[in-house]
């Protein structure tokens, strides 16, 4: 017998709030990626890119799942890699700790 | 009478009949993003959805699967989302398939690009996962 379109519902939002949790977890883990690529700007070519693509990818899961404060830093992050010239290590790095900040801020909610 | 019209596409005359779920192939290297199209692309009942994280994978997918319709990312790592979907035109067996795009990044380049590769419709990121099945659905009936 097929679910109900209610049941359905049920279980798409009980999964997106786990997912929710999950993004919070992974995406403050990250964090100490970005740091670490931040420290290597100036030395590892790839680093920028790796910056960009976490920042990509972190400002569309979480707009998608309801982290706009989050969502937001990461575009910030995004944008300064792909301007040309890039933004500086102490421009990108601001943006990370504020977006640090938010996670932290969305844990305690 | 069977009520099918020989003026209709072959891929709109299997959406018209109703005896079965349409099947409906994600692609996208997110493997978060792929579980929320999931959820809300299965919320009405009446599509049967499968995801790919990309790649040579996502072709052979279509290949096995034969989806009526393929969504997918354009950012992605190794064959982005136009690169995908021009190997899937060069491919008599996989030609046909409607493709829908889903982007963060627009632009009338990037739009002329999608229109090139004749996508029939372009989705933006973020979604709202509520509205997601409607705005395919749109889109699909539409192209």
């Amino acid at each position: 017998m097929m679910d109900s379109r209610e049941e359905r519902l049920a279980a798409a939002a009980a999964r997106m709030a786990e997912l929710r949790v999950k993004f919070l977890e992974r995406t403050t883990g990250e964090i100490e990626t970005l740091r670490a690529s931040v420290a290597r700007l100036d030395e590892d070519a790839g680093a920028l890119t790796a910056i960009r693509d976490l920042a990509h990818r972190a400002c569309g899961t979480g707009a998608t799942l309801g982290f706009e404060g989050i969502s937001e830093c990461a575009a910030r992050i995004e944008a300064l890699c792909e301007r040309q010239p890039p933004g500086s290590r102490a421009e990108i790095a601001a943006v990370i700790e504020e977006m640090a900040q938010e996670l932290a801020r969305q844990r305690e909610n | 009478m069977d009520g099918r019209d020989a003026t209709r596409p072959a891929w709109l005359e299997r959406l018209l009949q109703r005896d079965a779920l349409k099947k409906l192939l994600y692609v996208d290297d997110d493997p978060d993003i792929r579980e929320i199209v999931q959820l809300s692309l299965s919320l009405d009942g009446t599509l049967d959805v499968i995801t790919s994280d990309g790649g040579e994978g996502a072709l052979r997918e279509m290949k096995e699967q034969k989806p009526d319709l393929v969504v997918l990312d354009v950012m992605m790592p190794g064959m982005d989302g136009p690169a995908m979907v021009k190997r899937m035109r060069l491919d008599p067996a996989l030609a046909h398939i409607p493709v829908i795009f889903m982007t963060a990044k627009s632009s009338a380049e990037e739009a002329a690009r999608f229109r090139e590769l004749s996508a029939i419709g372009v989705i933006a990121k973020p979604f709202d996962p509520m509205q997601l099945s409607g705005q395919v659905k749109a889109l699909w009936e539409a192209g």
